[in-house]
């Protein structure tokens, strides 16, 4: 009986968000409000036992217990710290907010340089240059492959695939960085390719992200008629 | 002092942080302390975000606004997640942790996938307007968004939509999602260093 209850509670909500396609309305309204609660709600929770617990309160206990007295102030300097945040809601002392926010924007500016580099930057010219298995994406032998067996499959997927890709993004670099007027004719050919693959990539994301959302909505049907109705159906069956 | 000492601030914990990244030595001593102090600075932005939701909802009530049904709504599902879930994680075997798993799969996760799952009829009647072919290159995007779109749920013949959606992820959307990352952490990097240097004065708010 209780899931029953619980499983209802999920079809009124399911069937309240989707009251929204008929028009704006009070059903709506109230899962909207709902969502944003419950939503916050986790997000403190989760903050409290992810954040708060690990990383200020049992290191802090920790301290104090091993007698770590430097450790233990420092710590409590970041609460005394992150408590200045609380002096955006007073007229006068606002401005001294903008200390916890510095030293935080600050250490995470610093602290997330190189990773970036890394990450967007070195890791993707990288991947531009040698494929996953270690080999060179303008490997001639892959050209190869073709010729020894010529099918679509091959052309498309080994002798072309490196080639279209280290092509496609040295197009995509140029058209970004030099977007205003150039004469040069390496930046005036790049642009027609680089709209192609631009235009290719925001469909084929627009179909991934559709038929993403797709499946959440047939997940929502298959609840209703897979989940809850064969329960409801059981239960007023007796 | 308002404004100067923080941009000094920044640089200095700035370059806390990229020490932090190139030196393995220090990396080792000072890594978890100083993570744990950022740590518990930004854990009161949380509470910031949270006190500024709640006085929203709560004047709304005050001031008997026609919408306050909704503000009280948001304001009781707020303090119910969050007070059973943590009652809950202290209780792992009592009723609050059941009530709170049934919050988070009954109430959360239905809304959540609901909301997303809503935004598939508005991205339809999106593409409908965007979509139509007026030039090649919106050509191009329909053609590629349809095959997707039907590799996905391809069978039978219709495999090589399959095959053809692999290619097309593979290859032209990878050549292009990679050009597009590589901009952003150039970006990324140049604002980090404006922000370092105190060009980029923004995250402090306006006023003195």
């Amino acid at each position: 009986m209780g899931t029953l209850i619980w499983m209802t509670i999920a079809l009124f909500l399911t069937l309240a968000v989707f009251s929204f396609l008929f028009r704006d309305n009070v059903l709506y309204k109230f899962a909207e409000h709902l969502f944003v609660g419950v939503s916050v709600g986790y997000t403190v929770y989760v903050s409290y036992t992810n954040l708060f617990l690990p990383r200020v309160w049992n290191p802090l206990r920790r301290a104090i217990g091993d007698g770590n007295i430097l450790l233990a102030l420092w710590l409590a300097l970041g609460v005394l710290v992150g408590i200045l945040y609380f002096s955006r809601f007073t007229q006068n002392w606002n401005w001294v907010s903008r200390y916890p926010i510095s030293i935080t924007v600050g250490y995470l500016t610093g602290y997330s340089i190189i990773p970036s580099l890394k990450a967007r930057i070195l890791s993707q010219f990288y991947g531009t240059v040698v494929d996953p298995a270690g080999d060179s994406l303008l490997n001639a032998e892959k050209i190869g492959v073709f010729f020894k067996e010529p099918t679509l499959h091959n052309f498309f997927f080994e002798a072309m695939a490196g080639p279209l890709l280290v092509f496609g993004v040295f197009v995509v670099i140029v058209y970004f960085f030099f977007s205003f007027k150039n004469t040069n004719p390496v930046v005036r050919f790049s642009r027609n390719p680089a709209l192609v693959y631009l235009m290719v990539a925001f469909g084929a994301s627009f179909g991934y992200t559709f038929m993403g959302r797709i499946s959440l909505f047939i997940g929502r049907m298959n609840f209703i008629f897979h989940e809850w109705w064969p329960i409801f159906k059981n239960m007023i069956s007796g | 002092m308002k404004r100067q000492l923080p941009v000094i601030i920044t640089f200095i914990f700035a370059v806390i942080g990229i020490i932090l990244q190139l030196s393995p030595v220090m990396q080792d001593k000072f890594i978890d302390p100083v993570n744990s102090w950022i740590a518990s600075i930004s854990s009161f932005a949380v509470i910031i975000g949270l006190a500024s939701l709640v006085r929203h909802h709560t004047t709304k009530i005050r001031r008997k606004h026609k919408d306050q049904f909704f503000s009280f709504v948001t304001f009781t599902a707020l303090v119910v997640m969050a007070t059973v879930s943590i009652v809950g994680y202290y209780h792992p075997g009592s009723i609050w942790k059941v009530f709170a798993d049934n919050l988070y799969r009954h109430i959360m996760v239905p809304l959540n996938a609901t909301m997303f799952a809503l935004l598939a009829f508005y991205i339809s009647s999106a593409a409908y307007r965007a979509f139509r072919a007026r030039t090649w290159l919106a050509g191009t995007l329909l053609v590629s968004g349809f095959i997707v779109m039907l590799g996905r749920v391809a069978f039978g013949p219709l495999m090589i939509a399959a095959e053809i959606t692999n290619w097309l992820m593979l290859i032209p959307n990878t050549a292009a999602m990679r050009g597009i990352m590589i901009g952003v952490g150039l970006g990324m990097v140049a604002t980090a260093i404006k922000i370092m240097l105190g060009i980029e004065r923004s995250y402090l708010g306006g006023g003195e």
